[in-house]
């Protein structure tokens, strides 16, 4: 035993743990990098999910103040926006779509921008209009992974002076 | 031996933490569906409040039993997210005691399922409508 301690060890057994601690170690380094990357995907994807609720909220709730709603390409069918008025026939409120960031912007008049509703970029927003419902037809979210998230809800316009809905 | 029980629990330890990225992952994804069911339940219902308490959407079965509307599909940008289906119950309001018994207010339950619509695949929302 101690005639063998004193030899060493030889080339070949180097060798054959390098080889195999190298294989040990990028495995590792394979799984850190795919689990971090799952990790990010879902993520970005939760927060997608919860911009996806936050805006339809946001749109329902200021639709449910409103008395009439009048939906326009914000510049074409797959990018609109949503004009809200009251019973004087006043704007009190829009919701469009911009193509210098891809996000929703929200504010009482076009001019009057008070910057986006969720920070997630938006793909499709599309609205259309029943005479007392707004449909967002679709809202399509890309998460910071690049998986989108659709989703699409209606809100009524309650505010009909004094009419039921 | 040293050298096969650090083995052993270095993979227990792997094995654990795909685990867990994989159940979150699959968490993620269920909720992803759940959110747009309730969101789908909020769409039914509004439209059934703009429909007029006539609607034949909100009508009583015969008898002022409770009717079943559904199950129907919910499509989302042309493919089919969940199914829907809703209830519309008579309910006699305690306040009225003039007419026991009375129908004075249908409970509408929107119901929205998901994947084998399960209790943890499943979200309802209910809403008081007047009769007329």
């Amino acid at each position: 035993m101690e005639r063998r301690a004193a030899q060493g060890l030889t080339l070949i057994e180097v060798t054959i743990v390098m080889v195999l601690s190298t294989l040990v170690v990028m495995g590792m380094i394979s799984f850190y990098i795919s689990s971090q990357s799952t990790w990010m995907a879902g993520s970005t994807q939760a927060l997608a999910q919860r911009d996806a609720t936050l805006l339809i909220e946001t749109i329902s709730d200021r639709v449910r103040q409103a008395t009439l709603a009048q939906p326009f390409n914000s510049p074409d069918a797959l990018h609109q926006g949503v004009i809200l008025r009251d019973h004087t026939m006043t704007e009190t409120w829009r919701f469009w779509w911009s193509a210098a960031d891809s996000l929703v912007h929200q504010g009482p008049g076009l001019n009057d921008d008070l910057g986006p509703v969720v920070a997630s970029r938006v793909t499709r927003f599309q609205v259309d209009t029943l005479t007392r419902l707004v449909e967002i037809r679709l809202v399509e979210l890309r998460a910071g992974g690049g998986q989108l998230v659709r989703m699409s809800s209606a809100a009524a316009l309650y505010n009909r002076g004094g009419q039921a809905p | 031996m040293e050298v096969v029980v650090a083995t052993v629990i270095a993979v227990i330890a792997v094995v654990a933490l795909a685990y867990s990225f994989g159940m979150g992952r699959g968490l993620v994804n269920q909720y992803e569906v759940a959110r747009i069911a309730l969101a789908a339940a909020q769409h039914r219902m509004e439209t059934l409040a703009t429909a007029g308490l006539g609607s034949p959407d909100l009508a009583l079965g015969p008898g002022f039993t409770t009717a079943t509307y559904g199950p129907m599909d919910v499509l989302l940008d042309g493919s089919v997210a969940c199914r829907e289906s809703w209830e519309v119950e008579p309910i006699h309001d305690a306040a009225n005691t003039t007419n026991p018994g009375s129908t004075d207010l249908k409970e509408v339950t929107v119901t929205v399922s998901w994947g084998r619509g399960g209790p943890n695949e499943t979200v309802a929302l209910t809403r008081l409508f007047p009769v007329r």
